[in-house]
């Protein structure tokens, strides 16, 4: 039987004022089920509740209703927390760090040997094509760059499950097309990955199973591979099916 | 948590703060002295450079720890940068604890030296560091006991008005306590006036007596102090403090007695003939002490930073409380708000001691005050800086309570409530 990563059931998250007045209903009754080994995309338009979803995911907030277990556990246990990598959608640095500083120090953070940490820094360093300017402060790197110094940190514990929120926002066509690799290695290695994005394209060759999001329900998702060979145009099948599925959202409104 | 600590401390090195702070401290040495007159003689010189470039330097520190805390978890959440540490491995309670840490240590470095420059720069020109002297006050009962005693005879007395003696006794208490606290006798010519002290025999004491120029009580001041075997006779009509040596009477006439033979003798209270011409009006709680001999000025120095560090750490501790709940400018706003109301709510309750003379507003505004002041009771009882410019020796006891208090456990409450609030506020 296949581990069960990510699971959330019956999942709401209304937010609220200072007064407890609510505000916005970001996620209303969402389930779902992401299995060791998926690269699972979670796409929706701007608003539908992504984010809070992925945030309830890493534990950063809690639900109003449902459940959410990471790997059987809590999100905010720390023994869920250890297997777990996460890169936000903007990359983020301290910019007084150099590259290296920067992994080695969310190496620390993820409690990691000192040596170890070095070792795994360098092998992600040279494998992000970074080597060559590690020891130059991150404060000024162009977004490429930091994306994957980001990238790299959310790799240097060797996660088990790996939150990619839009992996790809900001890059060149050449840095898209390394993060598309990156991912598919990663999860040819046996990752389990979840991730975000607009790029229906990227998405679609990156992923194998999908959900479709909107106004914090899911209106849709299943294989990857099925929905593509349901669709007319192979190419642009996630794409014509996300709309599908929005536009039949709309009707049953 | 040393994670935590070496980022901030990189960030304070690579930011600049740290050599900024350094420059400050070494040119508050060098610069502050000149720019200050003291009264011309060696003590005055030093104890001028000790209030002015320690009090400048401790003050700094305590800004600074208060101003690089408030705008740390603040700052990371403006950047979104704090969800990437949430979502690791480590207690939000380990980062805050590990970045309190780094400026605890960046505050020890810099009063660190600080300590080593006023070891250094004041002695420079020939002058002997002078040793501090351990500061012993009356051993009467407690102001509250006494205030206590007034009390049950003023509500006894058939003379007090039943409105007075209706009114709420807390208050009367309070009004009582501090009236005991500044209650002063008047010793006429030729008459004495005994004190109760507890100070070990054979130790060449002082008797320092204090005259608070708000009573303008004196033209001058002729006496003589005597404390067990010893005496010391006082002439003089100018200083507003004065230390009078007491000698064993034995060495007076012949010169050729031990100190300390007058153990013998258990009189334990000090007395004060008054031989001048003029009544002499003393506070028994405030203006008599004996001093007797303490350490080297360079350890009282130590004690001294260790004081100043307890509080700057404290003050970080409270700034990163309100970094984790506020935005920097808010936290910094408040903080300053909250520093300025612990530092003038003493005073407005030692200047407006009688709440039964005024208005709602100013009862409203006196109760913030009290409360604000038995809040900080303990940051007002440590004094380092005036305490290493007057020689007065900080007794160890009183290190260790401010350690304790100022460096464990509040820290650990406000960081506490740091990492609490940190988890609530990640949107």
């Amino acid at each position: 039987m296949v581990e069960t990563v990510i699971e959330l059931k019956g999942v709401e998250k209304t937010f609220r004022d200072f007064w407890m007045r609510p505000l916005a209903q970001a996620v209303r009754g969402l389930d779902l089920e992401v299995r060791r080994g998926d690269v699972f995309g979670l796409i929706g338009p701007n608003g539908s509740g992504k984010s809070t979803t992925i945030k309830m995911v890493l534990g950063l907030i809690r639900p109003t209703r449902g459940t959410v277990r990471l790997f059987g556990l809590d999100p905010r246990a720390k023994a869920a927390r250890t297997r777990l990598g996460y890169l936000p959608e903007l990359s983020h640095l301290h910019p007084f760090l150099t590259a290296e500083e920067t992994v080695l120090y969310y190496a620390g953070l993820s409690g990691m040997k000192r040596a170890a940490a070095r070792a795994r820094t360098a092998e992600l360093l040279e494998e992000l094509k970074l080597s060559h300017v590690r020891r130059r402060t991150v404060g000024g790197f162009s977004k490429g760059m930091a994306r994957r110094v980001a990238i790299a940190a959310a790799l240097v514990a060797s996660p088990e499950l790996l939150i990619l929120d839009e992996p790809t926002s900001g890059l060149d066509p050449i840095g898209t097309r390394e993060v598309k690799e990156l991912v598919g290695r990663l999860a040819a290695g046996g990752m389990t990955v979840l991730l975000t994005s607009h790029q229906l394209f990227d998405v679609q060759d990156i992923c194998n199973r999908v959900a479709v999001v909107s106004a914090g329900r899911q209106v849709g998702g299943g294989v990857v591979a099925d929905i593509v060979a349901a669709a007319r145009d192979k190419r642009h099948a996630l794409e014509e099916y996300f709309e599908e599925r929005l536009n039949a959202q709309k009707d049953e409104q | 948590m040393i994670t935590a600590f070496l980022i901030t401390w990189r960030s304070l090195w690579r930011g600049k703060t740290l050599w900024i702070l350094l420059a400050a401290v070494v040119a508050a040495h060098f610069l502050l002295p000149g720019l200050v007159r003291s009264d011309g003689s060696a003590a005055g010189r030093l104890e001028m450079h000790v209030r002015v470039v320690c009090g400048t330097v401790s003050a700094l520190m305590c800004v600074a720890s208060l101003a690089l805390a408030c705008g740390s978890f603040a700052r990371e959440r403006d950047a979104e940068l704090l969800p990437l540490v949430l979502v690791r491995p480590i207690s939000a309670f380990s980062v805050a604890v590990g970045r309190w840490l780094a400026l605890v240590v960046l505050v020890g470095v810099m009063l660190a030296v600080n300590a080593a420059l006023v070891n250094v720069v004041p002695f420079s020109s020939g002058l002997t560091p002078p040793d501090c002297k351990v500061h012993h006050s009356p051993s009467l009962p407690p102001a509250e006991v006494a205030a206590a005693e007034a009390m049950a005879a003023f509500l006894a007395s058939e003379r007090t008005p039943e409105a007075v003696k209706k009114a709420p006794r807390a208050a009367v208490l309070a009004l009582l306590t501090a009236k005991e606290n500044e209650r002063y006798e008047v010793v006429r010519p030729g008459k004495s006036i005994s004190l109760p002290f507890d100070v070990p025999a054979g130790e060449r004491l002082a008797a320092r007596t204090r005259f608070s120029t708000m009573y303008n009580t004196r033209m001058a001041l002729n006496g003589i102090f005597r404390y067990r075997d010893c005496e010391g006779t006082v002439s003089n009509s100018t200083q507003a403090i004065l230390d009078t040596p007491l000698v064993p009477r034995a060495d007076i006439l012949s010169l050729t007695v031990a100190p300390g033979a007058g153990d013998v003798l258990r009189d334990l209270s000090l007395t004060f003939t008054n031989t001048g011409r003029s009544d002499v009006m003393l506070r028994p709680r405030r203006d008599v002490e004996l001093l007797a001999p303490g350490d080297s000025f360079f350890a009282n120095s130590l004690r001294a930073t260790g004081e100043m560090m307890a509080l700057a750490g404290l003050l970080a501790a409270f700034g990163f409380f309100l970094s984790a709940a506020l935005s920097r400018p808010v936290a910094l706003f408040t903080a300053v708000v909250l520093l300025s109301a612990a530092l003038m709510a003493p005073d407005a309750v030692s200047q407006f001691p009688d709440e039964f003379q005024t208005t709602a507003g100013e009862k409203a505004g006196l109760a913030i005050s009290r409360a604000v002041t038995r809040f900080t009771a303990a940051l007002s009882e440590i004094s380092p800086v005036s305490d290493l410019a007057s020689g007065r020796a900080i007794p160890m006891r009183e290190l260790i309570g401010a350690i304790v208090a100022d460096m464990v456990a509040w820290p650990c409450i406000f960081l506490g409530l740091s990492a609490f609030v940190l988890r609530r506020k990640v949107r």
